[in-house]
């Protein structure tokens, strides 16, 4: 469409919670849901008449434990849900595109035209394969997916344009990105609108969910020793109680204490408890190091101290706890000067909000603004290939900035060989066992040669996407050999996404019968109300009429005409509007 | 199974500066501008190299200070960043610019790199000195400018295997899991 640009939106995929965002009247707008949240959970509920997403689906979740999922990028399992009567077996990315697609309904719902390009965030430790299986995800849920960003970047360019105005030449900037299931830390240098990734460092086992599930043994504990009762094993009993843990933890971050109250939560017994601040902080105290422990990894691997971090931004709701706040600032308060953390932007929105903003550098969208700015993003892992003795020749290291290209020059390992196997690997490890295999081939028709003689060059380009490209050259005789890394290990097939992407359209087709249904019931409802309150009407002017007659029995025939007349303008009144009711049921 | 030995390009350019003493350097880069390959540290792409990285950053070589290189760095990655070259045409050639440019200024902003390459610079002067002493020796005796001319060059060739055997050195430090040449031509 040459004369209106579609817009391009910015979503910050999260294993908790995820939110959307768009470039719009020369600004960034994070786009609030059907209930008036900025974000939304990340669940999917599914019963017997419908399936769930968003809001309705947390909402119920106590209440229909099994089948209300989310999605789960750290072990990949499949997960089994009741749907109409039917079991359905769900993979993470099906559970995922749910999402996806929920977040596209919410912008589209606001804009009020369709959408279709978008930009996804990951956590930054996310591999190859993983990247590129969120680019399946968006696919399924029927999004053209522009690229895939790290969560510290799109915070960090978050950062970066709330704050270009103060160039004061280069800044280093450390992203600390706590969220329900995910844990990152990066080191970002942003300099005049440049954005360049130093460093980044996570655990894929970390987060708020993690701080919750202490808390949750903690009182199952409490739970037995006090009433010999185990509940660990009644589904319905951990979720009201991990449910109820959450919001404890949201309350302790602004009170020194509360209390958890759930009546009959198993076998008729109640559950009351009181959380203090204290005693979630020394559940959480060795999560809580670890965290630390990261930040300094991270500025080790950036070759930084921390007298050159300028600022730290918080990213993630699980920022919001008071201890972990403390940690931070005690670890960069150094000489005495109390370090500030950055709390001017919503740790719930600074992911969306810069994906949103690469998203609009490349549809081409925005204005001087964006126009100005750059994202130089990095390789996420090391990559390489196979050396003698199965050692791990890196040729890409982590945190090369890309699009990039490196070549190596390679000799034949045996006399005479007349073939050559290129192995490509992925990871940080020193033997390539240990890494992660991306793939291989084979270049074939050497000439006769010694060992050491003959000259391979092995080639490693990474595009502005991520994606790698290995190519073999035999320099003497001009033999070229190359494959484009398509990590198929742990990703969907593409009859896989084909079929996924069918049933994400059933799935669509079905939730708007079931939107059609809930509709007219709704309007069925309040239709009968109405009538029951016209009906009540007419007969109170009736009843009115006759207590009249009975009081009036000598009136003169002049009155009784009058009466007659006022009654029968009503009762005409009445019957007018029964019968334009009684024409839209037949329609109805 | 067929594994992958490794040698470093360093030390295949020690047979280079042999065959190419006899000829000037502009037939040299006139005949193979095509084998100029960024980080390459052979005596050839050296000549090339050199020229390039401050050429592609547009810096003046000696005189350039860090924050004239990240300016010049930025402003050219603003033209030439894929991501915003929104002509699809053009895409794989502002890639192919792009990535030249970061080579660049992986090697010009780091200040070991940039001195080891400057030192490289100036062993280009010597190359051309040595040239300009060739052309000298026709004309003057001939025994002793040869000496003096075969004299400087061991010494270049002394001084590129002291260098390249500390690259390694430096590399199989920084990595840990790089393979070393030395070890592989033992081990063969």
């Amino acid at each position: 469409m040459a004369t209106k640009k579609v817009k391009a939106i910015g979503i910050d995929l999260g294993t908790s919670y995820s939110c959307v965002a768009v470039w719009q009247h020369n600004r960034i707008e994070v786009i609030s849901n059907d209930q008036g949240n900025c974000t939304t959970p990340s669940y999917v509920a599914f019963n017997d008449n419908q399936r769930l997403l968003g809001d309705s689906s947390m909402s119920q979740r106590s209440m229909n434990p099994q089948n209300t999922v989310v999605p789960d990028n750290r072990d990949k399992p499949m997960v089994t849900v009741t749907y109409k009567g039917e079991e359905k077996l769900l993979a993470p990315e099906e559970i995922s595109s749910m999402v996806l697609f929920k977040m596209k309904e919410v912008v589209e719902a606001h804009l009020g035209h369709f959408v279709k390009d978008a930009v996804i965030t990951v956590p930054a430790y996310f591999s190859n394969a993983q990247r590129q299986a969120t680019k399946d995800v968006g696919k399924i849920a029927g999004l053209n997916v522009l690229r895939i960003i790290s969560e510290p970047t799109a915070a960090a360019i978050a950062y970066g344009l709330d704050r270009k105005g103060l160039r004061v030449g280069e800044q280093n900037v450390l992203v600390f990105d706590l969220g329900g299931g995910t844990f990152d830390v990066s080191l970002v240098t942003i300099y005049e609108g440049m954005f360049k990734v130093k460093a980044s460092v996570g655990d894929t086992h970390l987060g708020g969910v993690d701080f919750d599930n202490k808390l949750v043994n903690h009182l199952v504990n409490v739970f037995r020793e006090k009433h010999k009762k185990d509940i660990s094993g009644n589904a319905e009993a951990l979720v009201r109680l991990r449910s109820a843990c959450e919001k404890a933890k949201r309350i302790l971050s602004s009170t020194a204490q509360t209390t958890i109250e759930l009546d009959c939560l198993y076998e008729g017994v109640d559950l009351y408890a009181t959380v203090t601040r204290a005693l979630f902080e020394e559940l959480n105290k060795d999560l809580f190091m670890k965290c630390m422990e990261t930040v300094e990894k991270c500025l080790l691997e950036a070759r930084s101290d921390k007298i050159q971090v300028h600022e730290i931004v918080l990213v993630g709701g699980s920022t919001r706890i008071p201890k972990v706040q403390q940690l931070l600032k005690d670890m960069f308060s150094l000489n005495g000067t109390t370090k500030e953390l950055c709390k001017g932007i919503n740790p719930d929105e600074a992911v969306a909000y810069g994906a949103a903003v690469q998203a609009a550098i490349l549809s081409g969208e925005g204005d001087k603004k964006v126009e100005e700015l750059l994202l130089l993003d990095v390789m996420p892992i090391s990559i390489g290939f196979e050396g003698a003795g199965g050692v791990m020749s890196v040729l890409i290291p982590k945190n090369t900035a890309i699009p990039t290209k490196k070549e190596r020059v390679c000799s034949i390992f045996y006399d005479n060989q007349k073939s050559l196997t290129v192995k490509v690997f992925e990871g940080e490890q020193v033997k390539t066992k240990d890494n992660f295999f991306l793939g291989k081939f084979i270049l074939y028709r050497f000439d006769p040669l010694p060992k050491g003689v003959s000259q391979i060059s092995v080639i490693f380009d990474v595009d502005a996407d991520g994606i790698v490209e290995v190519t073999a050259e035999d320099q003497a005789k001009g033999l070229k050999k190359k494959i484009t890394i398509n990590s198929k290990h742990g990703r969907l097939s593409p009859e896989e996404i084909r079929r996924m992407v069918r049933d994400s359209k059933r799935y669509k087709a079905e939730d708007e019968v079931a939107k059609k249904k809930v509709k007219a019931k709704n309007t069925l409802e309040n239709y009968a109300y109405e009538m029951r309150e016209r009906a009540k009407k007419i007969e109170e002017a009736v009843e009115e009429t006759i207590e009249w007659l009975e009081c009036n029995q000598l009136a003169e025939i002049e009155e009784f005409d009058c009466k007659k007349q006022e009654l029968g303008r009503g009762k005409g009144h009445f019957i007018t509007k029964i019968h334009l009711p009684r024409q839209r049921i037949k329609f109805f | 199974m067929d594994v992958l030995s490794l040698r470093s390009s360093s030390s295949l350019s020690m047979s280079k500066p042999f065959e190419s003493h006899g000829l000037p350097l502009s037939s040299k880069q006139h005949r193979r501008p095509s084998s100029v390959k960024f980080g390459s540290v052979s005596c050839r792409a050296t000549t090339l190299t050199q020229e390039n990285l401050y050429k592609i950053l547009s810096v003046s070589p000696g005189s350039a200070t860090m924050d004239e290189i990240k300016r010049a760095y930025r402003s050219m990655a603003l033209q030439y960043h894929p991501d915003v070259c929104h002509d699809p045409s053009m895409k794989e050639e502002s890639t192919r610019m792009f990535v030249q440019l970061n080579a660049a200024y992986e090697t010009l902003s780091n200040p070991r790199l940039r001195e080891q390459y400057d030192s490289e610079l100036g062993l280009r002067s010597e190359v051309m000195s040595v040239s300009s002493d060739h052309e000298r020796w026709r004309s003057v005796s001939v025994s002793s400018e040869h000496e003096r001319w075969e004299s400087r060059f061991q010494e270049q060739v002394i001084e590129l295997k002291t260098r390249s055997r500390r690259r390694m050195g430096q590399k199989g430090g920084s990595s840990g899991s790089r393979m070393r040449a030395p070890n592989m031509r033992d081990r063969n």
